[in-house]
């Protein structure tokens, strides 16, 4: 047999386990010793579990509206934390005061001091105002509130503003927990699409060199010639006022993803490029494997650890951009909640220098936009296990 | 044993039939990119190669083996000519073959590539790599296409437990070995090799060249098997044939040509063997001139700008591969049958 000259045994103290190690895991361990990016995945997994529990994590009803004082309903209150140290001096677990409204008779200021008479202590799995989870699963469990022994539409209801409230007495911390549900899913959403157009005009266009390919290199130097802010405006402005949420959602996500895909598709045109070259494709080509197969199974892979890493960095683009969008008035408008629509709350000056945390919205688009950006550094490392 | 085989691929007659094969690359300049000229990398090529030969295929780098290869394996659109292959069951000419006969033709004939590294998609486990063709062609699924897979890897000295390893567990001589297994999926006919141990450690290459030996008896095969060294076609090939610039300039039984060279260039080629006693030195044919643009090849005789025996006829009148009185040799110089050239022992006394 030819078995005569016998396999060359290689390495063979090599861990036995990792012989058998696929990409996927490679890539997992080589992602791993990138601390930056494990810190903006774990960001990225808690975003997206908030967006999912956005119900029950937050503490209140993002359209419930504190009455301090029941006679006026637009109080801006000014953010407070839970205390610690009780006015008897002894520490106590995590409790709040309740507030009262007082207006200064010189200035006509209205401040909030609080009440120091009482104190109610914060509790895990309070119940609240009533919700149903994904549409059906009904509860009114919180993962957290002030228990005042009230019902949650109480008027005379306790209640702790983290962030403060907007101009009409709303919760600012829980609109911007259940902002991540559409701030973060226009990402994806938008991302998907890309990813989708990208594949597919990026492998045609890489795969079948000619005149197909030209088209599609045309179009996307058009595309990617157009200065994109205004080009977004005056495609927003088309979309028509009277649109439910949901549908000028989809909408705004299209419009960021159809000018958004070209650079992406440029990247997959030429991976494909290189790998259409590689003796494997040859190979497999010779092998009479048929052109879905080449494409499906040699080059959509080999382009895969690639595309996601660069998919992951364009999610911010999407984020600012919806928030730029609504920000401007141009996007989403209420009652949809998002990052950007919590903004336009902190458009004028004067509500600014008033009520600065209505600018607090900004710190979650900055917080995700730099952990995606960590993540994606992160998997464009370990897109190649086997270089090192 | 290569005199037995050649004798026994004489009776069998020829598997493939070459003529007038050119494949002309263009050259592109400017934004626009417009054909400015073209390399002749195989031009006007005729030569015949017989059933269960190994024929080598040697010649500097550049000049034109690999394209030859690819042509063969219709990897590569040939801009004119014509390749017939006698196999068992058919007969087709690769240069044309179009869909259903050349899919068929493509599982008797096979390709093991340079490079290892780069010939095996790094993200498949060693059962898919080897079993692409046999999933492709003959749709084996489950227990069937393992145990054929299983049975090529000890057919080619691998251990069969290790069907799920990726490439990059394996060391460089285990991977040609996969490519091996991998073309011999499909029980080709013809084995196209192109330089299948040049990126390999040189102590693993030995060992793949004898299981190339080993699977060509056992299995019948015919291999033509491109390579720039001339130990490696020594130690292989039944035939040799010598390129340079796009064109055969000999082709004949590898003894003879190693004994006396018909053409200048074979013999200048044999003055450039690595030396095997360093106390006795090869008397070096220096070749003057380099080695011409393949873009601008030379008219006349491609090699007139270097050769040491050159005469004015050479300049303007090209040679052509043709039997050199009735040796049963080919060579293309005008010379040929007049010029008594040194064969590699002359040139190492
Ligand atoms: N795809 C290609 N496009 C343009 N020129 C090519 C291409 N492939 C090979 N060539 C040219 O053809 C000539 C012969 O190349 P090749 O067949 O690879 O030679 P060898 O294998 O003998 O080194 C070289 O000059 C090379 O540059
Ligand atoms: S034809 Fe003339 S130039 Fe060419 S090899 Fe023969 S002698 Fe040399
Ligand atoms: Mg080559």
């Amino acid at each position: 047999m030819a078995t005569a000259s016998g396999p060359v045994l290689f390495q063979e103290e090599r861990v036995q386990s990792t012989y058998d190690a696929s990409q996927w895991r490679l890539m997992r361990i080589s992602f791993a010793r990138h601390k930056l990016a494990v810190v903006g995945a774990v960001v990225v997994v808690l975003g997206y579990f908030i967006a999912l529990f956005a119900e029950f994590v937050a503490p209140y009803d993002p359209g419930a509206i504190t009455f301090v004082s029941p006679a006026r309903s637009n109080q801006l209150i000014p953010p407070k934390l839970p205390r610690i140290v009780h006015p008897d001096g002894g520490l106590r677990w995590f409790f709040v005061h309740p507030l009262v409204e007082m207006r200064d008779q010189e200035t006509l200021m209205v401040t909030y001091p609080e009440d120091t008479s009482v104190s109610y202590p914060i509790r895990l799995f309070v119940r609240g105002a009533p919700y149903k989870l994904f549409g059906f699963i009904r509860s009114d469990i919180h993962l957290w509130g002030v228990a005042d022994g009230r019902a949650y539409d109480d008027p005379e209801k306790v209640r702790l503003h983290l962030f403060g409230t907007d101009q009409k007495s709303r919760d600012v911390f829980s609109r911007i927990l259940h902002g991540t549900r559409i701030s973060l899913s226009i990402g994806l959403l938008g991302v998907a699409m890309q990813f989708v157009l990208a594949i597919v005009f990026g492998t045609i266009s890489g795969y079948f060199s000619g005149p197909l390919d030209n088209a599609i290199q045309r179009l996307i130097e058009v595309l990617t010639s157009v200065p994109t802010l205004p080009l977004w405006m005056v495609l927003s402005i088309s979309i028509p006022q009277s649109w439910p949420v949901i549908r000028v959602f989809f909408a705004i996500t299209i419009i960021l993803s159809l000018l958004s895909w070209p650079g992406l598709a440029r990247q997959v045109r030429g991976k494909v490029l290189s790998l259409r070259e590689t003796e494997y494709v040859v190979s497999a080509r010779l092998d009479n494997a048929p052109t879905s197969r080449i494409m499906f199974i040699h080059l959509i892979p080999g382009l895969m650890s690639h595309l996601i890493a660069s998919l992951t960095l364009a999610i911010p683009g999407t984020i600012l951009g919806e928030t730029s969008l609504s920000f401007l008035g141009l996007g989403l408008h209420e009652p949809a909640i998002s990052w950007g629509v919590l903004l336009q709350d902190a458009q004028q000056l004067r509500t600014i220098l008033f009520a600065p945390w209505l600018m607090i919205p900004v710190i979650p688009v900055i917080l995700f936009i730099l952990a995606f950006n960590f993540v994606g550094d992160g998997l464009r490392d370990a897109a190649d296990p086997y270089k090192s | 044993m290569a005199d037995a085989a050649a004798a026994g691929a004489m009776e069998r007659g020829n598997i493939i039939e070459v003529r007038g094969l050119s494949k002309h690359f263009p050259i592109k300049r400017g934004i626009l990119k417009h054909t400015v000229g073209w390399v002749r990398a195989v031009d006007d090529v005729s030569f015949d190669v017989r059933r269960g030969e190994t024929l080598g295929l040697v010649g500097e780098s550049g000049s034109g083996k690999t394209t030859v290869l690819r042509l063969l394996a219709r990897a590569l659109e040939p801009t004119d000519g014509a390749i017939r292959f006698r196999l068992a069951d058919s007969e087709v000419d690769m240069a044309v073959a179009e869909k259903e006969v050349l899919r068929a033709a493509r599982r008797r004939i096979r390709v093991v590539f340079q490079d290892p590294e780069s010939s095996l998609n790094p993200r498949m486990t060693v059962r898919r790599i080897i079993g692409e063709p046999l999933v492709v062609n003959d749709k084996l699924k489950g227990e069937a296409l393992d145990a054929r897979v299983k049975s090529l890897m000890a057919l080619v000295g691998l251990q069969p437990e290790q069907l799920n390893r990726y490439p990059y567990a394996f060391s460089g001589g285990q991977r040609q070995r996969i490519g091996v297994a991998r073309a011999l999926a499909l029980d080709p006919e013809v084995l196209l090799a192109d330089e299948p141990t040049s990126a390999l450690d040189v102590s693993v290459q030995a060992q793949i060249l004898n299981l190339l030996l080993e699977l060509q008896r056992e299995l019948g095969l015919t291999v033509i098997f491109v390579t720039h060294d001339l130990s490696v076609i020594r130690h292989m090939s039944d035939r040799v044939a010598v390129m340079y610039l796009g064109h055969f300039v000999e082709l004949g039984d590898r003894q003879q040509i190693f004994d006396k060279p018909l053409h200048p260039y074979t013999e200048a080629l044999f003055s450039g063997i690595p030396q095997p006693n360093p106390h006795r030195p090869l008397k070096r044919i220096v070749l003057e001139g380099d080695i011409p643009d393949v873009a601008q090849v030379p008219t006349g005789c491609p090699f007139h700008t270097r050769c040491p025996y050159k005469q004015d006829r050479c300049e303007s009148e090209p040679p052509l591969l043709a039997e050199v009185g009735n040796t049963g040799r080919q060579a293309a110089c005008h010379f040929a049958a007049e010029l008594d050239l040194k064969g590699e022992q002359e040139l190492l006394s």
